[in-house]
C-alpha cells in the first residue's frame, strides 16, 4: 500500500499520509516522498499550492520508530524533509484530520495555513523522548503561539487541543471533523479564486519595434501595436490592421471608458425607502410643529412663564417626534445586509436591499444571470432524428454511429479554438463549447491519431450556417454509410434547422469531403483566402445545436418573483429568436407569443410608444440592444411609476445600473465599473439570490412599519395629558420629563427589537407595496384611534388613582389646577380636607406621573406584542 | 374569498383595456379636492360611501363606547374600594407626610404672588382685602341659621377637649381689632393676617412639655412668652406656637410690634383632623400694630412643635407673607 497518496486538484497539489494502521507515522520512505513532492512542486508552473492531510483519524503521529531506520542518512533525510518546508516558496496548507505529534505538529508551524478539526490536538513530547526540539520549532513556535505556551509545549509536553491551538494562534480554522474536509476545501477555493484576481491581465504587442509578450493592459499607450485572438479580451481602443490592432485610446478615453463615465454623471432617484422617510418625517414634523404652536398658545393664554411654556413644546414635539424611528432602520438595514453577504449578496448601499423589496420591475440581463454564460451543445441532428445531449442514452444509442465519429472528427479539425495545455480551451464560446462537448464524449487526443492514418490524403472539412452548408452537399453520413441528398433529406435538415433555431439555440452544420489524392497531391499549396479547393458535392455529417443553457434555479425563481407580483423584463444583446427561446424556458414569458421588442424597434419608437407599450405587455422581451437603450428602457419604467431593479456585468451595464432604483451586479463576471456602480453584488452571480433580497426587502419594510407603529402609539398618551391639563385644569398627569424617558428610554429598544422580526408569512405572495406607504391611513387609526386611546385611558386611570388614594378624588381635580400651580398657596384642600402645601402637591404630582409612564410603559409592553404581526397569527409568531 | 387580481396575473389584453378605461383627464388639485368631498360617480363623500361611513362610524361608537364603560366601571369600582371618610395612605404612608405647612389669608389676587399691597387711606384699596378676610371667615360665623352644623360645635378649652364627633369651636368674635366690623384694622394701616396650620388627616402634633426644653432657634420673645403662659398654667404648653418675624433685619424693624390673637398659636384641643363634621382650623389672627408704611415688608411666620420641620427653602414649616402699606 501507498504509504503517501500524492493527488492534483486543478492546480492544487495533495499530499495525504496514509498509514492508517500506525496513526500515519512517518518512516524514511514517507520522508524522502514528501521532500521530492514538495521540491518539485516548488519549481513546477502548474502547482499553486500544496495541501497536506492525513488518512483516517490521525493526521500523523510523528516519527515512526518501529520501522528499522537507515543509519547515518538519517539526519540528513530528516533534515532535507524540513528543509523542503521551510524553503517551499508557495502556500503550504495543512488540513489537520486528527491529532498530530512529533514533527507533525512541527512542520505545521512551518505551514502558511493550518485547517483543524475539533477531534485534533497537537502534542510535542520531545523532553520525554530525551531529545531536542525540531523542525526549528524552538523558534517558529514562540513565534506564533508566544514564549510560554510554547515551552509548555515543547519543554513540558503540553497536549494542545485544537480549540486552545485556535485561541492561541497556532492553527486558522476549527471545524466539526465531518465538515472538515468540505469547509477547509472552500476555503482553499477561495484563496485560489484571490489567485486569479491578483494576476494582472496582459497583453501581448510591438512597441518601438519590441516584442513584448507579457506587457500589462494598464500601461498600453495610444501607437503600441497589439495582438489579439479570438477569445482574448481586447486591452484598448484598437483599429485592426492585418489581424493585429493598434491603439487609438485608452483608459477613460476608450468607448467603454465613456459609457463608464456616462454612468458617473448620472445622478440615480433616490430610494424608495428614504422617499418614503422623508416624506413621513415631513408630516410628524408639520404635525409636532403645528402641535407645539397649539400648547404654546394655549400656555401663553394660561399664564405660565415663557420658560414653562418652552418645556411644554419642546415636550410636546419630542413627543411627537419618532426617535427610534432611525436607529430601527439602521439596525435592520445592516442586520439584513449581514445576513445578505451570507447568502451571497453583497449589499454596497444599504437602502438597496429596503427597495429591493419594493421593487415593481426586474431588467435581467440574458447571459450569466439568468443563463450559465457557458456556451454547450445541446442537440445534435444526424441524419433523421435529433438526439439531445442531455438524454441520458445519448452516449450508448449513438456509440456505434459512423456519423458521431464524423462530427468529432470534423468538429476538432474545424475549430479555431485551441486546447491550452493546462486543459483550458481559449476560444470563442461556440468553438469552446464544441471542443467542450468533443471532450467529453471523447478524448481529442485520439482525433488526431485519426489524421495521422489519413495523412495520404486531403480532407476538407467545413462548417457553418445549415442553409450555406446544405446547398453545397449532395450526399449525407448515415448510420453505416452514405446516401445521396433528395428533397426529403433536404427537408428534414430543413426541419431540423428551423426547430433548433426557434428553441433559441445557435446551428451549425457540419460538413466533410475527401479530396482526391491524385487531384490535390500532398505537396498541394491550398490557400483558404482564395479557396483554390471544391467546395461543392460535400458529404453532411449533421447538425449541432448550441446553446448557452438557463441556470437550474433561476426558473423556479422567476416562478416566486411573478407570484410576489413584480414584472420580469429581460433584456439582452442577443438575436430575438434564442432571446425568446430562453425568456419561455426560464419563465419570464408564459406564452410563446411574448412580445419581442428589438434594438432596431427600440430606436424608432418615440417615448410614449415605449410607454404604451410597456403598458399594453406585460410580458416584454428585449432583445439586440445598446446600452443606452437599456438606460432608455430603464427610464421608462419609471416613468410609469415602477421601482426598476437592473442586473448586469459589463461596463456598458453601468449606466442603467446607476439609473435604476437598484443596480445589481454580478461578482464573478461582472466588471469593476458595474460592481462600483451597483448597489447590490450577486457574488454567486445567481437570479435566485435575488428573490432573496426582495423576501428582506420587503420583511424590513414590514417590520419598519410595525416599528413605526410601535412608535406612534405613545404619542397619544403623551400629548393627549397636556390637553386635559388644558382643557380640565387638573394637574399635569404626564411631565416633559417623562414624556423624554419614553420616548427615549422605553420605547426606543423595543422599537429597535421589532426589525428582528421575522417575515410575514405571505410576504412573497404579496403585490409590491405600490402606494402602501410607510404609515397608512389605516396604521394611523389603529394608533389614534384604537391603541393610543386604550393606552391614554390606562395612564389616566393610573393617574386618578394615586391621586384619589393620596385623597383628591377624580370629581374635585377638575379645575383644580389654578390653585394647585400656584406656588403662594400653601394650602390646597382634597376631597377629605386635607390641605396641601405647593412642595407635596409637586410630590404627589410626581408620584402620579410615575403611575401614568408605569401604565403606558405597560400597556406598550402588549402593543409590542401586537405589533410584533401585521398579518400573521400571534399563535404562530409566539410572544417572545 | 376573493383574490383581487395583481397585474401579474391579467392578460396583456385586459391590462390594456384596464389602462385604456381607467384612463381619465388630468385633475387639478381643485378638481381633485372637490371630487374627494364628494364624488358624484362613486357617490363617495371624503373617500368613503354613505354605507361605509356609517358603518365606520358605527365601529367607533360601539369601540369607544366600550371604552369609555370599560374605564367607568375600573373606576366606579375603585371609587367604592375608597373609605369615602379618610384617605387611604396617611400621615408617613402618604405623600402629604407628618409635616403640616403654615398657610394665611388673605390670599393676594395675583398668581404665585404673597405681597399683601394697598393704600391705607384708600377704602377701594383695601376694601379687597377685607371681602376676601370675611368671605375666608363666613364659616367660622355662628348664627342661628347654621344649626346643623352648630349642633356638632363645642366650646373646648384645654381641660375640656372636644368629646368624640363633637369639634371645637374657633370664635373668631372677640378677636379684638381683628373683626370685620373693624374692616380687619386694614383702614388704620395696622392690617391682620390670619394663620392657619394646614390639615393632615390624623395628624398630631408633639408639643414642648417644658419652657426649659424649647429650642435655640425660637425667638426669645416667644419663649418668654411661653415662659409666663407656662407660669400661669401648665396647660398652655399643649400649644402649637406660632412666631412672625420680619425676615431680614431692616423688615424687623419696619414691623413694628404684633399682636397674636386669640393666642399666640393653636391650642392642641383642635387636635387631631379626622375628618369630623364641621371641622374648624384654629386661625391665629396677627396684628401688625405699627409697621412702617411706604416700604415692603418680609414677614416670615412660623409654627413650633416638636414635630414641625422648617425648612426655608421648602417652605416647610413656615410662611412667607409680604406686605406693603401706602
Amino acid at each position: 500500500m501507498d504509504t503517501i497518496i500524492e493527488t492534483t486538484r486543478g492546480t492544487v497539489k495533495v499530499i495525504r499520509f496514509n498509514k492508517p494502521q500506525k496513526k500515519n507515522a512517518i518512516d524514511g520512505d514517507m520522508y524522502l516522498r514528501v521532500t521530492k513532492i514538495l521540491n518539485t512542486a516548488a519549481s513546477d508552473d502548474e502547482v499553486s499550492m500544496v495541501v497536506l492531510t492525513g488518512t483516517g483519524d490521525f493526521y500523523s503521529s510523528g516519527n515512526d520508530y518501529s520501522v528499522s531506520r537507515p543509519e547515518g542518512a538519517w539526519l540528513q533525510i530528516l533534515g532535507d524533509f524540513i528543509k523542503a518546508f521551510i524553503t517551499f516558496p508557495k502556500l503550504l496548507i495543512a488540513i489537520v484530520n486528527g491529532p498530530a505529534i512529533g514533527i507533525a505538529a512541527t512542520t505545521l508551524a512551518l505551514c502558511d495555513m493550518v485547517f483543524a478539526s475539533e477531534n485534533a490536538y497537537f502534542y510535542t513530547p520531545f523532553s520525554k523522548l530525551q531529545i531536542t526540539a525540531e523542525g526549528g520549532s524552538t523558534l517558529t513556535f514562540p513565534r506564533l503561539i508566544g514564549q510560554r505556551k510554547a515551552a509548555e509545549m515543547l519543554l513540558f509536553n503540553h497536549k494542545m487541543t485544537a480549540k486552545e491551538g485556535l485561541e492561541s494562534g497556532f492553527i486558522n480554522r476549527v471545524y466539526k471533523p465531518e465538515e472538515l474536509q468540505s469547509k477547509a476545501w472552500e476555503k482553499i477555493q477561495e484563496i485560489l479564486k484571490s489567485f486569479n484576481k491578483m494576476i494582472p491581465m496582459s497583453t501581448k504587442c510591438i512597441r518601438d519595434g519590441v516584442w513584448n509578450s507579457d506587457l500589462p493592459v494598464s500601461s498600453l499607450v495610444k501607437g503600441d501595436i497589439v495582438h489579439i485572438k479570438a477569445g482574448d479580451v481586447i486591452p484598448a481602443d484598437i483599429r485592426i490592421i492585418e489581424s493585429k490592432g493598434v491603439v487609438l485610446c485608452c483608459g477613460d478615453l476608450t468607448a467603454l471608458g465613456r459609457v463608464a463615465g456616462l454612468a458617473a454623471r448620472l445622478q440615480p432617484e433616490p430610494s424608495p425607502l428614504a422617499r418614503e422617510i422623508r416624506r413621513f418625517m415631513r408630516y410628524m414634523s408639520i404635525w409636532a410643529l403645528s402641535l407645539g404652536v397649539i400648547i404654546a398658545t394655549a400656555s401663553i393664554i394660561l399664564g405660565y412663564p415663557f420658560i414653562q411654556t418652552t418645556i411644554f413644546v419642546i415636550g410636546m414635539i419630542v413627543a411627537n417626534i419618532p426617535e427610534g424611528l432611525q436607529p430601527t432602520i439602521t439596525a435592520s438595514l445592516t442586520l439584513t445586509a449581514q445576513r445578505m453577504v451570507k447568502k451571497n449578496c453583497l449589499v454596497k448601499n444599504l437602502e438597496a436591499i429596503e427597495a429591493l423589496g419594493a421593487v415593481t420591475t426586474i431588467c435581467s440581463d440574458k447571459t450569466g444571470t439568468l443563463t450559465k454564460n457557458k456556451m454547450c451543445v445541446r442537440h445534435i441532428w444526424i441524419w433523421d432524428r435529433k438526439y439531445s445531449v442531455a438524454d441520458p442514452d445519448f452516449e450508448s444509442t449513438l456509440q456505434v454511429n459512423q456519423a458521431l465519429k464524423a462530427i468529432k472528427i470534423c468538429g476538432a479539425l474545424c475549430s479555431t479554438a485551441v486546447i491550452l495545455p493546462n486543459g483550458d480551451i481559449q476560444g470563442d464560446a461556440s468553438e469552446t463549447a464544441i471542443l467542450n462537448f468533443l471532450c467529453a464524449y471523447d478524448d481529442p487526443v485520439t482525433a488526431s491519431v485519426h489524421l495521422n492514418k489519413r495523412l495520404s490524403r486531403y480532407v476538407v472539412v467545413i462548417k457553418g450556417a445549415p442553409e450555406c452548408i446544405l446547398s453545397r452537399c449532395t450526399a449525407v453520413v448515415m448510420e453505416n454509410g452514405n446516401v445521396n441528398i433528395t428533397n426529403e433529406v433536404k427537408k428534414a435538415a430543413d426541419n431540423a434547422t428551423e426547430d433548433l433555431a426557434n428553441t433559441g439555440e445557435r446551428v451549425l452544420a457540419f460538413a466533410d469531403l475527401i479530396l482526391d489524392p491524385k487531384e490535390f497531391p500532398m505537396s498541394f499549396d491550398f490557400d483558404t483566402e482564395e479557396i483554390n479547393f471544391p467546395l461543392e458535392g460535400l458529404r453532411l455529417i449533421g447538425i449541432i445545436g448550441l446553446k448557452d443553457p438557463p441556470r437550474d434555479e433561476v426558473r423556479q425563481a422567476i416562478e416566486r418573483v411573478r407570484a410576489a407580483g413584480i414584472r420580469v423584463m429581460m433584456v439582452t444583446g442577443d438575436h430575438p429568436a434564442t432571446a425568446r427561446a430562453v425568456a419561455i424556458e426560464v419563465g419570464i414569458a408564459t406564452t410563446a407569443a411574448c412580445h419581442v421588442i428589438t434594438g432596431n424597434d427600440l430606436r424608432n419608437m418615440t417615448s410614449d410608444l415605449l410607454y404604451l407599450t410597456l403598458e399594453k405587455h406585460h410580458e416584454i422581451v428585449f432583445a439586440r440592444t445598446s446600452p443606452t437603450q437599456k438606460l432608455q428602457i430603464v427610464e421608462a419604467c419609471q416613468r410609469q411609476g415602477s421601482v426598476v431593479a437592473v442586473t448586469g456585468d459589463g461596463v456598458n451595464d453601468a449606466p442603467a445600473l446607476r439609473r435604476a432604483d437598484i443596480g445589481i451586479s454580478m461578482g464573478i463576471t461582472g466588471s469593476q465599473v458595474s460592481k462600483q456602480t451597483a448597489d447590490i453584488i450577486l457574488m454567486d452571480d445567481n437570479f435566485a439570490t435575488i428573490v432573496l433580497g426582495i423576501e428582506e426587502g420587503r420583511k424590513i419594510f414590514d417590520n419598519l412599519k410595525k416599528s413605526v407603529c410601535y412608535i406612534l402609539i405613545s404619542n397619544v398618551p403623551e400629548v393627549l395629558p397636556v390637553f386635559m391639563f388644558i382643557l380640565f385644569s387638573i394637574p399635569l398627569p404626564l411631565g416633559v420629563m417623562t414624556i423624554l424617558c419614553i420616548d427615549l428610554g422605553t420605547d426606543m429598544w423595543p422599537a429597535v427589537s421589532l426589525s428582528y422580526e421575522k417575515a410575514e408569512a405571505d410576504v412573497m405572495e404579496r403585490p409590491p407595496r405600490h402606494g402602501d406607504p410607510l404609515v397608512s391611513a389605516r396604521m394611523l387609526r389603529l394608533v389614534y384611534g384604537h391603541l393610543g386611546l386604550i393606552e391614554f385611558a390606562a395612564g389616566m386611570y393610573a393617574y386618578f388613582t394615586v391621586m384619589a388614594e393620596h385623597g383628591f378624588y377624580p370629581a374635585d381635580l377638575f379645575g383644580i389646577r389654578e390653585r394647585w400651580d400656584n406656588e403662594a398657596v400653601n394650602d390646597v384642600r382634597d376631597s377629605l380636607g386635607q390641605e396641601w402645601t405647593y412642595a407635596e402637591r409637586k410630590e404627589l404630582e410626581r408620584a402620579c406621573q410615575a403611575t401614568y409612564f408605569i401604565a403606558v410603559v405597560i400597556t406598550q409592553m402588549m402593543n409590542g406584542v401586537i405589533c410584533k404581526t401585521r398579518f400573521n397569527s400571534i399563535r404562530d409568531v409566539g410572544c417572545f | 374569498m376573493t383574490v383581487k387580481k395583481r397585474p401579474s396575473d391579467l392578460t396583456s389584453l385586459e391590462r390594456f383595456n384596464l389602462y385604456y378605461r381607467e384612463k381619465e383627464p388630468p385633475l387639478t388639485a381643485g378638481q381633485k379636492a372637490k371630487r374627494f368631498i364628494w364624488n358624484p360617480k362613486t357617490k363617495q363623500f371624503c373617500g368613503r360611501t354613505a354605507s361605509s361611513w356609517s358603518k365606520i362610524s358605527l365601529f367607533y361608537f360601539i369601540f369607544y363606547a366600550a371604552l369609555a364603560i370599560l374605564v367607568a366601571i375600573c373606576m366606579w369600582t375603585f371609587l367604592q374600594l375608597l373609605d369615602a371618610r379618610q384617605p387611604k395612605w396617611q400621615l408617613e404612608g402618604s405623600i402629604i407626610g407628618t409635616n403640616p405647612g403654615l398657610g394665611f389669608r388673605p390670599t393676594p389676587p395675583e398668581v404665585a404672588s404673597s405681597v399683601i399691597w394697598y393704600k391705607g387711606n384708600d377704602p377701594g384699596s383695601y376694601q379687597f382685602w377685607v371681602r376676601e378676610l370675611s368671605n375666608f371667615l363666613k364659616v367660622y360665623k355662628r348664627d342661628g341659621k347654621k344649626a346643623g352644623a352648630g349642633q356638632n360645635i363645642h366650646n373646648c378649652d384645654f381641660k375640656l377637649p372636644a368629646p368624640a364627633g363633637k369639634v371645637c369651636d374657633v370664635d373668631i368674635s372677640a378677636w379684638g381689632p381683628c373683626v370685620e366690623d373693624n374692616s380687619f384694622a386694614y383702614h388704620k394701616s395696622t392690617p391682620c393676617v390670619f394663620l392657619k396650620l394646614n390639615k393632615i388627616f390624623g395628624w398630631k402634633p408633639v408639643f414642648y412639655n417644658s419652657s426649659d426644653t424649647l429650642p435655640q432657634m425660637m425667638p426669645d420673645d416667644l419663649k418668654e412668652h411661653i415662659r409666663n403662659m407656662t407660669a400661669y398654667d401648665k396647660n398652655y404648653l399643649n400649644m402649637v406656637w406660632v412666631s412672625c418675624q420680619g425676615e431680614n433685619p431692616a423688615d424687623r424693624e419696619n414691623i413694628g410690634p404684633i399682636q397674636y390673637l386669640p393666642y399666640r398659636g393653636f391650642p392642641g384641643y383642635y387636635f387631631p383632623y379626622t375628618n369630623q363634621e364641621g371641622y374648624l382650623s384654629p386661625l391665629v389672627a396677627v396684628h401688625l400694630q405699627r409697621p412702617k408704611t411706604g416700604m415692603l415688608i418680609n414677614i416670615e411666620c412660623r409654627a413650633w412643635a416638636h414635630n414641625i420641620v422648617y425648612d426655608r427653602h421648602e417652605g416647610m414649616g413656615s410662611v412667607h407673607i409680604e406686605i406693603m402699606i401706602e
